[in-house]
């Protein structure tokens, strides 16, 4: 797995995968629910935001090229304190898989086929997972490669498809200035672009190292156009009250389309093409947390931890008792409000404060 | 010690795999100055074989005793007596040493050899040695007649316009058929000899200064690295050198087109011929090149990318459909537009398996069809269709065993599965279509999709001689899409493919876009 390298492109579309694979199902329901028509506002915040703290993670970055996060952390925090942050950045990742398969496919589930139990499609998504991560990161990014154009093509039919079903009021007024809404709206949009922390761990990779701030500035930004122009798509289509009142309105909206009146009810389709650009961001996801474990416990190859990794997905996965407890306590609580804005602000910041004073003192 | 310990109970001795694989070592002595000594031990290396000719007679005006060594099975007896005993009656002086003599015989490619080892070689090999009394060396005199079927079009790589030449089992020949269609000093072939037993000369063949550099030593060493007893045919090579030994997908394109090799070199690529084979090995290979075929370069643009995006379709339909039937009619049957899920709900009724049942039932008797089909006598051919046909769809359909709709998708997966040019890549296909089936019938269309990407991330991590297997489209090469999926004129491809990393990328001028000359 070391060596392995990717191009500045590819990174900016693993980072658009990364950041809006699972996000454009969770997050147009709750932006829409808080921020009504200044939807598309509050994901603007969002994306200046998170090209701020991606801005930050760069600087960092910047000041150990060549290294992930998980080795320089020991230098600038000493071996035990380093290792903590090594391992933070690793359970993190870890976590965000397990939650990204059991909301994937407690989904899946539920929408076609309610009377299977969850435990095979999420053994399922942790073979394929480890296996990707499993082949490195070249593989990843070459399927990225695949994927981004899919995924944009599926949301661009399901867009075409939608808008004869549209009305303009729907999404008026456009100008509507709700800054509580605005602000409360911004914050899970915020935290999906904050999956971008991933840098820390990838920049090493990139084979002209001097592309990395473009490549990841463009990646969070055109993350967030792509989340505006699906969210007022969906508010076109559907309207605020709709979108906001279901949990995944982009699959409702699938699942009332048609062509022609002969073919109808994609919602197995959508799922399955949002799950295969999942597997991608999944994929990233664990090989990050593999590659930050095994330069953190100081192995040579990634390939011990993603065996333990086999174990401790599902284990994860199937921990909530359901997918109302998922949704607000593993993602919303720890995922969205602790962890990613610690590994995506907090401690990259603190890091760089380190850093800086080191610097300073010679 | 749990090492040392490990080593005594599995010694890993080079020395010793050599003597399991190579012939026994045999004793390198000289050749004798006696002729008779020299037949003698000939013979006895050779273990009297019945072929092995000895024949002595008198040269040099009756001054010396000559004798020629030979297999009669190998060798051109008209060409010995006309450029080597002839000649040798005519000579009066016998000349001071093999070397000379050598030169004044009037066949090319000789060579002194002086051990009982080299002379017992030359003679497997095909070749004459000829012994003169007193000499204690031996002429190895280049008389090997192999027989040879006529260059001929390959009944399974057939195209409507082109060249109608087939390469043969000869590599000598091949080479030949290659450089009558690049003539130019950069051509190169290179000649090793694999199979320790069998002896194979196995050619390197590619054009310098287009060919990388590195891959071009890849190939050489992967090569030099074979080390096995036999060498019969292209397959061996190919799995000896492939990337990934455990893959389905074959990482090199067998072809026995020169017109296809020759385009392969022009861009960059390497071929490997093997002696006894008509079946030439292309390195590297992505895994498109299987979807395309020298038609496509002959018919126009818009027909050849009308037919490739149709090989990709049933490249797909092979792969998928059978698993995608199995998920749709047993889990996701509302995806279907209203009268076809009655039809298949109805049809269902009447047969008493799960649909995954009787689709693998019905996908392996085709397999079995299939390969019955080409073990079976030409003439039992019609036989074949009539069973195929009417005794196992129409007859199980009617049995209420099969429902009608699999039959049907049987038979297009198969017709399907026989349009991609490449043969190697279509068993991959057809092999991995039984997985994505008991996928589809546990897990429906979810499973369906897992396995689907199980085997994208598969071809996306594999490599062919250090080349991605999926470029141009993973890693996205924009530039070289111009021939993966469509066929643009030959005018607008003026670079070799980059992901071949050819020494030379320019293939053609700037000026090539064809019309009437402009007017000034």
């Amino acid at each position: 797995m070391n060596g392995e390298r990717i191009s500045s492109r590819q990174l900016t579309w693993l980072l658009i995968i990364i950041n809006i694979s699972t996000s454009t199902a969770l997050v147009p329901g709750i932006v829409i629910f808080y921020a009504r028509q200044s939807a598309w506002l509050a994901i603007l915040l969002a994306a200046a935001a998170a090209a701020a703290g991606v801005v930050l993670n760069l600087t960092l970055a910047g000041q150990f090229p060549g290294q992930t996060v998980a080795q320089y952390a020991q230098g600038l925090l000493g071996t035990w304190l380093g290792r903590l942050a090594g391992f933070f950045y690793s359970l993190t990742c870890l976590y965000l898989v397990a939650v990204c398969i059991r909301t994937i496919t407690q989904v899946i589930k539920l929408s076609i086929m309610p009377e299977t139990p969850l435990w095979p499609f999420v053994t399922g998504f942790v073979l394929l997972t480890v296996y990707s991560a499993w082949l490195g990161l070249e593989p990843l990014a070459r399927a990225g490669d695949i994927m981004f154009p899919f995924a944009l093509l599926v949301l661009t039919s399901l867009f075409l498809l939608a808008l004869p079903e549209g009305k303009l009021y729907r999404a008026l007024p456009v100008l509507q200035f709700n800054p509580a809404g605005i602000v409360k709206g911004a914050f899970p949009s915020f935290a999906c672009l904050g999956e971008s922390f991933v840098i820390l761990l990838l920049a090493p990779a990139l084979n002209k190292p001097a592309e990395l701030k473009s490549a990841s500035l463009k990646g969070s930004l055109l993350s967030g156009l792509i989340l505006v122009v699906l969210t007022q798509t969906l508010l076109f289509v559907q309207g605020t009250y709709r979108t906001s009142a279901y949990l995944f309105p982009i699959l409702r909206t699938a699942g009332e389309l048609n062509v022609l009146d002969v073919f109808e009810r994609f919602a197995p389709f959508v799922l399955t093409a949002w799950f295969t650009v999942n597997s991608v961001k999944i994929g990233v996801l664990a090989y990050c947390f593999a590659l930050s474990a095994s330069q953190t416990i100081g192995l040579k190859s990634c390939r011990p931890a993603l065996l333990a990794a086999l174990v401790a997905i599902p284990l994860l996965s199937l921990a909530p008792r359901s997918l109302a407890e998922s949704l607000t306590v593993w993602v919303d609580l720890i995922a969205f409000k602790i962890l990613i804005p610690t590994a995506f602000l907090f401690l990259p910041a603190l890091l760089l404060l380190i850093a800086k004073v080191k610097k300073h003192h010679g | 010690m749990v090492k040392a310990l490990f080593q005594k109970l599995f010694p890993r001795n080079n020395s010793g795999r050599k003597q399991v694989l190579g012939s026994k070592q045999k004793s390198d002595r000289p050749i004798p100055a006696s002729i008779e000594q020299a037949a003698n031990e000939v013979q006895s290396v050779m273990g009297n074989s019945a072929d092995l000719m000895v024949h002595r007679f008198q040269a040099f005006a009756g001054k010396s005793e000559c004798a020629v060594v030979y297999l009669k099975s190998f060798t051109d007896i008209e060409e010995l007596n006309k450029s080597v005993l002839a000649p040798l009656q005519r000579f009066t002086s016998l000349p001071k040493d093999m070397e000379s003599l050598g030169k004044i015989l009037p066949q090319a490619g000789t060579r002194v050899i002086a051990s009982i080892q080299a002379l017992s070689k030359a003679i497997a090999w095909g070749d004459t040695v000829l012994l003169v009394s007193g000499f204690k060396s031996g002429l190895e005199i280049p008389l090997k007649k192999y027989q040879q079927r006529p260059v001929e079009e390959p009944d399974n790589e057939k195209i409507v316009r082109g060249p109608r030449d087939g390469f043969v089992e000869s590599i000598w020949s091949n080479a030949g058929l290659l450089r009558q269609r690049i003539k130019n000093p950069d051509f190169r072939l290179e000649v090793l000899t694999l199979g320790t037993r069998t002896s194979v000369e196995v050619g390197i063949v590619y054009v310098e200064g287009i060919a990388n550099r590195q891959i071009v030593s890849e190939v050489r060493q992967r090569l030099e690295r074979i080390e096995v007893d036999r060498l019969l045919s292209s397959g061996y090579v190919g799995e000896f050198t492939t990337d990934s030994p455990w893959s389905p997908f074959p990482t090199s394109q067998f072809t026995e087109r020169p017109d296809h090799v020759t385009a392969a070199l022009l861009d960059g690529r390497i071929g490997i011929l093997i002696d006894g084979t008509p079946i030439v090995t292309i390195v590297p290979v992505v895994f498109w090149d299987f979807l395309k075929s020298p038609d496509d370069y002959i018919e126009s643009p818009y027909f050849a990318t009308l037919v490739r995006l149709i090989r990709l379709l049933a490249h797909l339909v092979t792969l998928l459909l059978p698993g995608a039937y199995v998920a749709v009619t047993t889990f996701h049957l509302e995806m279907l537009p209203q009268t076809l899920a009655m039809i298949i709900a109805g049809a269902r009724t009447r047969t008493p398996f799960p649909v995954a049942i009787e689709m693998l039932t019905m996908e392996l008797t085709v397999e079995i069809l299939r390969e019955a089909g080409l073990r079976m006598p030409g003439s039992f051919g019609q036989t074949m269709s009539i069973v195929g046909a009417l005794v196992i769809g129409e007859a199980s359909v009617t049995a209420g065993l099969i429902e009608p709709i699999i039959v049907v998708i049987v038979a297009f997966t198969t017709l399907a599965s026989f349009i991609v040019p490449g043969y190697n890549a279509a068993i991959a296909i057809r092999l991995l279509r039984f997985p994505l089936v008991l996928l589809s019938a546990a897990m429906g269309i979810f499973g369906l999709a897992l396995g689907a990407m199980f085997y994208l991330y598969h071809l996306v991590s594999l490599r062919s001689f250090g080349v991605p297997y999926f470029a141009p489209v993973a890693p996205l090469f924009l530039k070289d899409m111009g021939d993966t999926f469509i066929r643009l004129p030959w005018y607008l491809q003026s670079r070799r493919p980059t992901y071949y990393r050819a020494e030379d990328e320019i293939r053609e001028g700037r000026d090539n876009r064809p019309g009437p000359e402009k007017e000034s």
